[in-house]
């Protein structure tokens, strides 16, 4: 009942935005493109709760429009990168390399390490579009200072567009939660990827041990290192970049010399070694090259 | 079923004390696993992992999310036994 209320209220909203672009007392700049000229209408508007309203016309347009890629680009877009156009455009032109490792692994435990380069959040997005259900292990504090959204109300979005469309799911898991690798163990035996993007710990704690990079130590999780060890995962490398505007790439390189067999301290390393190189072959894509001090051990 | 329950609860206090270094002489049963005996994600899966290769169970996670107490968890691992 409440599924349905909520669907009958996006139906509605949508025909309200259609009136309201088409009115000749509301004028709109981007007159071309109807997504960006709702989301402009979104940020300019006085509206108390902006998020659950993005959200609505997001759900609004997926019945107007009945694109089940576009939903999950205007969903995405409005958690990660506001300006649809390019997100749009961008992962239309997505050129993935290696995608037969994944298939590969299908039946096995996989961590999906990953690194904050280029368009990083677009990983989940696109290995769900291919079919794949994945997880995504991060900080709920990180997420919803960037987002303004709950991990709740983003993961009940998620599955929205999973179950809709057809697509393969994204779930975000809060790392802080006590359980939360207890979790994330779960999933991974449910045949979902996990990714992860150990690049950015933000303290150097009992969690964490220090990694050599680029002349410096930081701090590397721990708790990759015994999801390793206990779901003997593979351990498969994604890296996402901008060759151009509108252009990225995705590969998927083959699995990592992991032995679950090693301490916590070989299998970190072995994690973490490739990291040094493949930020010095792109160092201006990653995005943390400007808060790098923050992030030494 | 107290005697097991007594070498289940004899077991989990090895485990925390030789393999997490937790101190852990005056545990109860009705002790949060996290608030009173301060396991944190990490400790916590490394308890699981450790409890699981001893006792050669499979501990499914669902369960393992409705672990509260020590109690919780020796109930646990004993219906898993069986």
């Amino acid at each position: 009942m409440k599924k349905l209320g909520k669907s009958l209220m996006a139906f509605i909203l949508s025909l309200v935005v259609d009136l309201v672009y088409f009115s000749p007392l509301f004028n709109l700049k981007h007159s071309g493109n109807r997504e960006k000229a709702i989301l402009h209408f979104i940020k300019e508007s006085k509206l108390p709760l902006k998020l659950p309203v993005a959200e609505l016309v997001c759900q609004s347009l997926f019945y107007y429009r009945m694109f089940k890629r576009l939903n999950m680009f205007l969903l995405l877009a409005g958690v990660y990168i506001k300006d649809i156009d390019i997100f749009y455009k961008t992962l239309g032109r997505a050129h993935i390399s290696g995608l037969d490792i994944l298939e590969k692994n299908r039946d096995k435990s996989v961590v999906g390490l990953s690194y904050h380069m280029g368009p990083f959040p677009m990983i989940p997005v696109i290995l769900a579009l291919k079919g794949f259900n994945s997880s995504v292990l991060l900080r709920s504090d990180t997420l919803q200072e960037q987002t303004k959204m709950s991990i709740e109300k983003i993961n009940e979005s998620m599955d929205f567009l999973a179950r809709t469309y057809n697509v393969g799911r994204v779930q975000f898991i809060d790392s802080l939660a006590t359980m939360s690798l207890v979790m994330v163990r779960k999933c991974m035996k449910d045949g979902e990827i996990l990714m992860i993007h150990p690049d950015t710990a933000k303290e150097s704690s009992v969690s964490s041990m220090p990694v050599s990079f680029f002349n410096t130590k930081i701090a590397g999780h721990l708790g990759v290192a015994k999801l390793c060890r206990f779901t003997r995962a593979t351990v498969i490398p994604f890296s996402i970049q901008w060759n151009a505007e509108n252009n990225i790439q995705l590969s998927i390189d083959e699995p990592l010399q992991v032995s679950p067999e090693g301490t916590d301290e070989e299998i970190i390393r072995a994690i973490y070694g490739p990291f040094e190189k493949k930020v010095a072959a792109k160092l201006e894509q990653w995005i943390q090259v400007e808060s790098y001090e923050k992030f030494k051990y | 079923m107290e005697h097991i329950h007594e070498q289940i609860l004899s077991t989990l206090k090895s485990i925390a004390q030789d393999k997490l270094a937790i101190d852990i002489k005056d545990v109860d049963v009705n002790m949060s696993v996290v608030d009173d005996l301060g396991l944190n994600s990490l400790t916590i899966f490394d308890f699981i992992y450790e409890t699981e290769q001893i006792f050669q169970i499979e501990l499914d996670e669902k369960s393992l999310l409705k672990v509260k107490t020590v109690l919780d968890m020796v109930n646990l691992i004993e219906k898993n036994l069986h």
